[in-house]
């Protein structure tokens, strides 16, 4: 890994996938939550609550 | 620089629409009910927004945006646990028990779930005395956090901008009570989101585009101060040598700056509470979760891209351009970099991060004042008869909620005066960790159990609650030189050598509450 941080171009200007997985993992998190909420948008009304 | 009779009157604008929200909210607030959970009601955009602008604070912003500027843009992976633990966990593990729980069993607040959900008066009383001693520690911090900012954007004098700032808050909190201080907040959270998303967008033009701008600060890699690369550090955009002091340093605040204590903190807890039913919450997820990531991703990164910025402008990285002071990083870049209009806005942002917390604070405090300790102790069988109330259907009273809001006011501005400098960091992480310590394990216990034993929650709570102080008051020698209780008996500040003195005491009260906890659960099944 500490080879491609000199050497390759990276993703976005960012070659460190520790750096890269970070940001995918939290954008993606992100999207699970307002994916959650898409889903599950009718369920656990005032009767199924 | 902008002219400061425009931020001023940018920020009286701001006032009155907080004020005109707390008008409305204070015509709705009949009860006690209404004071402490708004009729559990509350639109799911309000709670979303509400629980994120809580939970992100200034120190969120700045302060960690300062460490991003330091450390580089390895802190993302704190906004990967925000999401993770702080939102998803939160509310679809925690959030929608403690809903179902605490609308079942007419609970108000988190003392009350537990003292209800245990059948104990000791856990009300217990739980509440903990929060009134230890929560207005964070609510000075906060306090204290926000009048510099206000002293140091608007030129007002140190005191001024403390009891302003401190009085407009109440004001809303007082009168308007949870209700209030949720719609505030959600004014306060689109505030923050137009702030953030501005500053993103300006950072990347200005820097020549997202690739280009990540380009330049990993090329910059060899610009990292000698100090820095010794202990690890690789450059910005790359993580630090595994097992290196600069990668503890780096995890340690990730788990810290999360703080585990999220789950079990009371003013965040009480949200769910306020939600009619689990659909609520389900549609509360999407706007807590990208707020959070918003208002994390865009300050984190926004903080490693400011060394761009400074070296291009003045040949130097940013640690540099504030003499090693991070906190001031964040703002300089804002005021050089921006343009006036998002100096405001993002001035107008840190004042909505300061005051959505504390606001959150004061009434959490209020409640546990007004509600589990007064009105429960007033209609004590020991209380003396002239000022022994009854119990009626609805025992909580508004006036009972908004005195011991207004005395937990006071208590904070007074701490706020006491508290010597640089207290900012300490006194929220030492409020995090006793939330932790105390309350966690009892109260996922309480959630999770069909029938909680009480013995287990009492033993948890003494020894969590206990071991976390002596730590405190006798090891971490953070706090405990400046306690000097150790100094006092001992004549040593630290009972314990290195590396004791520097482990936080979460990291020994939590598991100790958590095998107080399982012994408790043990004892109570022979």
């Amino acid at each position: 890994m500490r080879e491609d941080r000199n050497g390759g171009r990276g993703m976005l200007g960012i070659d460190d996938p520790q750096i890269i997985v970070g940001y995918a993992l939290a954008i993606g998190l992100g999207l699970m939550c307002l994916a959650y909420g898409i889903l599950h948008w009718n369920d656990g009304g005032e009767n199924g609550g | 620089m902008v002219d400061v009779l425009t931020l001023a009157a940018f920020t009286a604008l701001y006032v009155g629409i907080l004020l005109a929200i707390s008008f409305i909210a204070y015509r709705r607030t009949k009860k006690g009910e209404d004071y402490l959970l708004a009729g559990r009601k509350v639109h799911p955009a309000i709670i979303g927004l509400s629980y994120g602008s809580t939970f992100i604070s200034t120190s969120a912003i700045v302060g960690f945006g300062g460490v991003a500027a330091q450390l580089g843009m390895g802190i993302i992976w704190l906004t990967v646990l925000c999401i993770g633990v702080g939102v998803l966990i939160a509310f679809i593990v925690y959030g929608k028990r403690t809903r179902r729980i605490g609308q079942r069993l007419g609970a108000v607040t988190l003392p009350d779930l537990l003292a209800k959900r245990y059948n104990s008066n000791f856990l009300q009383y217990g739980t509440s005395v903990i929060i009134l001693a230890s929560m207005p520690l964070y609510s000075s911090a906060v306090l204290i956090g926000g009048s510099r900012f206000i002293e140091t954007t608007l030129g007002i004098d140190y005191t001024t901008a403390l009891l302003g700032f401190a009085l407009i808050t109440a004001l809303y909190v007082v009168f308007g009570g949870i209700l209030a201080v949720m719609y505030t907040d959600a004014f306060q959270g689109g505030i923050m989101v137009f702030g953030m998303v501005a500053i993103l967008i300006i950072t990347y033009v200005t820097l020549g585009g997202v690739t280009g701008a990540h380009q330049e600060l990993t090329d910059m890699a060899s610009l990292v101060p000698a100090g820095l690369a010794g202990q690890g550090m690789t450059g910005w955009t790359s993580m630090p040598e595994l097992g290196s002091p600069i990668w503890f340093t780096l995890i340690t605040i990730i788990v810290m700056g999360v703080g585990i204590g999220v789950l079990a903190q009371p003013q965040l807890v009480v949200r769910y509470m306020t939600a009619k039913d689990d659909r609520s919450l389900n549609r509360a997820i999407p706007v807590g979760g990208l707020f959070i990531l918003l208002c994390t991703g865009v300050a984190f990164t926004v903080g490693a891209l400011t060394n761009v910025y400074f070296y291009r402008e003045n040949g130097v990285i940013s640690t540099s351009m504030v003499s090693g002071n991070i906190d001031q990083i964040i703002p300089l870049f804002i005021n050089t970099a921006m343009p006036d209009v998002v100096v405001i806005l993002f001035m107008l942002t840190l004042l909505a991060a300061a005051m959505s917390t504390l606001s959150a604070l004061f009434h959490s405090m209020g409640s546990a004042a007004g509600h589990d300790l007064w009105t429960h102790l007033g209609s004590c069988r020991l209380m003396p008869s002239s000022i022994r109330k009854e119990r009626t259907g609805d025992c909580s009273s508004l006036r009972a909620n908004r005195t011991g809001t207004t005395i937990m006011i006071a208590v904070s501005i007074g701490l706020a005066f006491l508290m010597p400098g640089s207290i900012i960091a300490r006194a929220t992480a030492m409020f995090m960790g006793l939330s932790a310590a105390a309350f966690l394990p009892l109260f996922t216990l309480a959630i999770f159990s069909e029938r909680p034993s009480v013995l287990a929650a009492k033993l948890s709570l003494a020894v969590g609650t206990g071991t976390w102080f002596l730590w405190t008051a006798f090891v971490h020698i953070k706090e405990s030189s400046v306690l000097g209780i150790s100094k006092a008996l001992f004549g040593t500040d630290a009972v314990l050598a290195s590396p004791w003195t520097v482990v936080d005491p979460l990291v020994i009260a939590l598991p100790a509450s958590v095998i107080a906890l399982i012994i408790g659960v043990l004892l109570d099944k022979r």
